[in-house]
Order: structure tokens, then sequence, then C-alpha cells
């Protein structure tokens, strides 16, 4: 259980969370823009900065009071940090990465060769486990990383971006096992991220942070449901997000049943998950065309909105979906509010996850 | 030339509109490569002579003979003895320095850097002069050895002395750079990991410096090898105690010029060969 409560001056900002309190098993997502503040949290409660005033404790031991001059060196904290980037030691193999915070509690070289194959086949990196880091994959840094945070068995994990450096197929695996792997730890965990579906796929609570503030907090049913806060109706609105109920028909096709409209999809789960489609990823079109896009809808316009790129047009087909279109498909379509128009993507197209 | 410009559509343009420009400014690139050719092959030329010269002035057999003399044998050791102890001195004395300079932003650390830095482009004789004030009988750290009985000038520690002084900034520069260079999460990551600051920059810093700091230590080394002007004015020039190759270069000029150039010829392999592993190390080093 960590309860944690400070203030620290950052340079164009005062980071002031509030109270973090996160129970054992359970994760927090710390989700927000690029220079929110929410990386120096981490560094916070790891001890890697000193706030102005706190209190952080965890399991019970103070790690920060400084109203009572407490100031627990990082090395004391047992906490595990897993880096943006990973910061694997380049001048070591995956195993001796792994060992390291092991080694440096003492452990007897026998149950550290242990721990470490142990960890190595559970991540299914046991077959390079003798390489350099230097000569991974990013699939494979991400679970030494990982794996090296949790190998002392800490009493906090902290995970900064854990997926933004893979690219879009590995992250849909790795968001996966990471789930997983976070649960099986048992162990309070914060994951910074600035991705909406990694935040729904592996935590418990989201909190919203922006210019050092907690905006929003909810579970992710209430943040995608309610999106009070802009930061996050911007994710809900331009990426389509919504849930709903996975539906096989008798012919064997795979629906996600979203308010009553039955979207298309391709995926292996089951019973309520979150659908994303990009806008993107929608065709408007002046009535129907044959394609081989199983998802064809028509509804009316009820919004565009202009940005740098695209305009965002909505369209209501029961729920409102928005696509991405260029100006100058706009001007060529006509498009404009109250048109009935047909809106088409592929089923591949949808994003499914838990 | 034509087929070229014919390929890029506005380029085909500018060519009908103005034919005439177009070859001037061709026959112009190609003026413009003759006399860079000529420039570059000059420079390369006048470099190489000089050294090529002191090669062709002696046969291997007058080299053997030249460099087993007492002279130059006595000047080759201590050569390699007192750079070594310097270059030992300076990445100990230095290597914290170049740290604290590289991670802790404090006030005046553009005055310790320019200070540490001075040596490279203060000339020899103003550190020789220099030191020879500060450690010589009547100076302001000689007058307190004095009473010690330790007397520094001309001996062999003197020249110790000299060559730290020049030699120093070409390790510290370097590991600074290296150490600015090594990503703060990796010191971060050891620190969550459990290992306190002294344990984690011996077994992540340095190590990732590592080849980076090499460098600077074979270069501060080559530096020391070199010294000269400093080493003349405080440490003198005796045989066996503060002659170094370089004084022995300008000594046995003047009575076998043999022993001279012999020396020399060491002094050019070795110093082309400090540089082109500098070169390959640095260059294995960027990931």
């Amino acid at each position: 259980m960590l309860e944690s409560c400070f203030k620290s001056t950052l340079r164009d900002f005062t980071l002031d969370v509030g109270e973090l309190n996160v129970e054992d098993g359970k994760t927090l997502a710390l989700i927000g823009t690029n220079g929110s503040g929410k990386s120096t949290v981490l560094k916070v409660l790891s001890g890697i900065i000193k706030p102005q005033t706190g209190r952080i404790v965890l399991n019970g031991k103070v790690l920060l009071d400084l109203e009572k001059g407490i100031f627990v060196a990082p090395e004391e904290r047992n906490i595990g940090y897993m880096f943006q980037n990973y910061a694997l030691f380049p001048h070591m193999t995956i195993a001796e990465n792994i060992a390291y915070g092991l080694e440096a509690r003492k452990m007897p070289g026998e149950e550290i060769d242990k721990r470490v194959l142990e960890l190595c086949e559970r991540m299914g990196i046991d077959k390079v486990m003798h390489e350099r880091v230097t000569r991974l994959s990013g699939g494979q840094r991400q679970r030494t990383a990982l794996a090296r945070a949790i190998a002392p068995r800490p009493g906090l994990l902290l995970l900064d971006e854990p997926l933004a450096a893979l690219d879009v197929r590995t992250q849909e695996q790795m968001r996966r096992e990471l789930a997983a792997a976070i649960r099986s730890e048992g162990i309070p965990c914060i994951i910074v991220t600035h991705s909406i579906i990694d935040a729904l796929a592996v935590s418990d609570t989201i909190a919203v942070i922006d210019k050092g503030s907690i905006v929003a907090c909810g579970t992710p049913e209430e943040i995608i449901h309610n999106p009070s806060h802009g930061f996050i109706s911007s994710f809900a609105e331009n990426l389509n997000l919504f849930r709903g109920e996975v539906v096989v028909d008798d012919r064997g096709m795979v629906f996600v049943n979203v308010a009553g409209v039955k979207i298309h999809a391709v995926t292996a789960l089951s019973g309520t998950v979150s659908v994303g489609i990009r806008p993107e990823e929608i065709i408007i079109s002046r009535g129907e065309f044959n394609s081989s896009a199983l998802n064809t809808f028509t509804g009316k316009i009820t919004a565009m909105d202009e940005s740098d790129m695209y305009t965002y047009v909505s369209v209501d087909i029961g729920i409102t979906l928005a696509a991405a279109i260029t100006k100058q498909s706009i001007e060529r379509l006509n498009l404009k509010v109250g048109d009935e128009v047909t809106i088409t993507f592929k089923a591949t197209a949808v994003q499914v996850f838990v | 030339m034509s087929v070229r410009s014919a390929s890029c559509g506005p380029d085909l343009s500018e060519v009908k509109m103005n034919t005439g420009s177009k070859q001037n400014s061709s026959a112009g690139r190609m003026l413009t490569s003759v006399i860079a050719g000529i420039l570059i092959f000059s420079f390369l030329f006048f470099i190489t002579i000089p050294l090529a010269a002191l090669f062709t002035r002696v046969t291997p057999a007058d080299f053997v003979t030249a460099i087993m003399s007492p002279a130059a044998l006595d000047a080759l050791w201590l050569s390699a003895v007192t750079a070594s102890i310097s270059t030992v001195i300076v990445v100990v004395l230095g290597t914290p320095l170049a740290y604290v300079n590289a991670r802790v932003a404090y006030r005046g650390r553009n005055i310790v850097d320019t200070l540490t830095d001075l040596p490279i482009v203060l000339p020899p004789t103003v550190a020789g002069l220099a030191l020879l004030i500060a450690f010589g009988r009547n100076g302001l750290v000689g007058q307190s050895l004095g009473i010690f009985g330790i007397y520094l000038p001309f001996t062999t520690l003197a020249v110790i002395i000299s060559q730290i002084f020049v030699a120093s900034p070409f390790y510290i520069r370097q590991a600074r750079s290296s150490f600015e260079a090594v990503d703060k999460d990796y010191e971060s990551a050891s620190r969550t990991l459990g290992e306190g600051p002294a344990r984690t920059f011996f077994r992540v810093t340095l190590p990732i410096a590592a080849s980076a700091l090499l460098s600077g230590i074979i270069m501060t080394f080559a530096r020391a090898l070199g010294e000269f002007g400093a080493t003349l004015m405080f440490a003198g020039n005796f045989q066996g105690t503060t002659q170094t190759m370089p004084l022995a270069i300008y000594t046995t000029m003047q009575s076998d010029i043999n022993v001279a150039v012999a020396l020399a010829i060491v002094l050019v392999v070795f110093s082309f060969s400090v540089i082109l592993t500098v070169k390959y190390i640095s260059g294995r080093g960027d990931r």
C-alpha cells in the first residue's frame, strides 16, 4: 500500500497531485501530455527527485517526511522503476541487468542465478539471456527492463511509458503481457503514459494529470464515459472510444455491440470490451459503395471541427463516430452539418481491448 | 553535365532560359575543385614531407645504434616512466573534478572549467616559469617545502609535475564530456535497484564512459610524453633524471644528430599510433 502527498516546484509549474494512494495489487495510470509532470511523480516517489514538501509511506515504512527531516535514499526504498527507454545497462547482458538489483541486495549467487533464470523463462527471454542488451529487439528490451525492475521483489512498481518505445504490433502483445505481469506481482503499481489505450488496458484507476495537478480521477469506465476533462474528451472523440459487448452470431461473425450499434471486429476477446477506431481509418461517402470493408453505416453529420491537418467530421449512427477527412475531400464532397452520409471502415481497423 | 540537369525539371527550364550562365557556373565549379585540390594536396605534402625526411635521414642500422646509445635509452626510459606516472596522477585527481563538472551545476563552474583548460593554450614556458616561481627555493610553496628539506626543481618529480600541469586538460576535458554523455537514467536505475552513489559510479557510469575515458587517457599520455618547454624550465636538462625524449632530441641534435632523429622517429610512430587508436576507440564508441 502506497500513501503519498507532496509538492515539488518544477520549471513551469508546481507539481501538486494531492493525495496519491495505491493499494496492493492495484494499478494507477497517470495519463497526461508531455511536460504535464507525470514522470516527475515517479522520480519523486523513487527518491531521484526530492520534493519541497511531502510525505511518502510505503507498506507502513516512511520513505519521506520532510517535516521530520526524513529522506530515504533511492537505493533504500525497494521500489522497482522501469524507465522510459528502459535505461538497460549497455555494458551488461540481459542476465547481468536482471541480476543487478539482486547483487546490490547481497543475495547469494545461486539464488540470484535461480531468480534470473525463472524471470527470463517467464518473460520468454531465456534464449537470449546471455546476449548484450544492445543486440535486443524492442520487445526483448521491454521484457528485460520489466524483469530487472521486479527481480528484487519491490514494494512498489513504477513504469514510465512502458510501451511507447515499441512499434504498434508489438505494443498490442506487450500490453497484455504487462497487465498480467503487474497483476501477478500483487504490489501497488503506477504507470505513466500518454496513451489512453495503455491506461485502459492495465489500470484499475486512471488519474489525468495536467500542469502538475490531477484534474480527473476514476475507474477506466468513469473516465471514458464522463470525459469531463478536455484532455480525455479529446482522446475519447479522436479515438472513437467506446465500451461494448462482444457478440458472435450464428454464422461465426464477431461483432462488438456498442449501444445497439453492431461493429464488425477481429478479436479473440469476449464479454465487455473497449473498442477504438482511429478517425483516419473511416471513409465518408455520398451513398454506399461496394467494397471489402465490413462496416458500413449511414447517419447525419452532427459537427465538423477543423484541426491543423484534418477536419473531424462527427457522424451520428446511433453512436457518434468522428472521421478525419482532408479539406480537399470536404470540398469535393461538399460536406455540411446535417448531411446524410455513409461511413465505411474495415473490421481490422477496429481495435479491441479489455 | 547536360544529361544530369535535364533529368530534373526546374533545372531544365533554367538551362533553356540562360544557357550562357549555366556554362559559366559549370566551368566555375571545375575551377573550384581544381583550386581545392591544389590546396588540399599542398597541405598534406607540407605535413608529410618533414616526417618522411626524418625516416630517410638514417639507415636502419644507424637507427638501431643510435637508439641503443645511453642518452637515447635513458631518455626513452625516463619518458615512459614519468609520462605513465603523471597520467595516473591526472586520472586519479582529474576524474572526480570531471564528474562533478559534468553532473553538478554549481556557481563558478565555468571559471573552474576555464582554469582547468588554461594549460592547453598557455605557452609551456609560462607554465615552466610559473612552476619554478611557485616551487622554487623562494617560491610560494617552495619556501615551506624547503623547511622539510624538500626541493622540487631540477628533479624527476619536477618533470612529472610539469607533465601533469601541461597534459591534464586533455584528460579532464574528455572525461567531462564522456560523463555528460552517460544518460542520467542509467545512474537513477542503478540507485533504484539498490546501489549507492559510489558503487553506481564504479559499476555503471565508469564502464559506460570507459572507452571515451580511455581516449582521454591516451591523449594525456601522448601530451605528457611530448612535454618540452615547462620541463626544460622547471626540471632542467640532466641526462637520466630530467632529460626526457623531447629534451634529449634538443640536446643530441647538436652532438649526434642520429640519436635525435632516432628518438624523433620513435615519437612520430608513437604519436601516429595514438591518434589512430583514439580514432578507432571513439569510432567504436558511437552507438
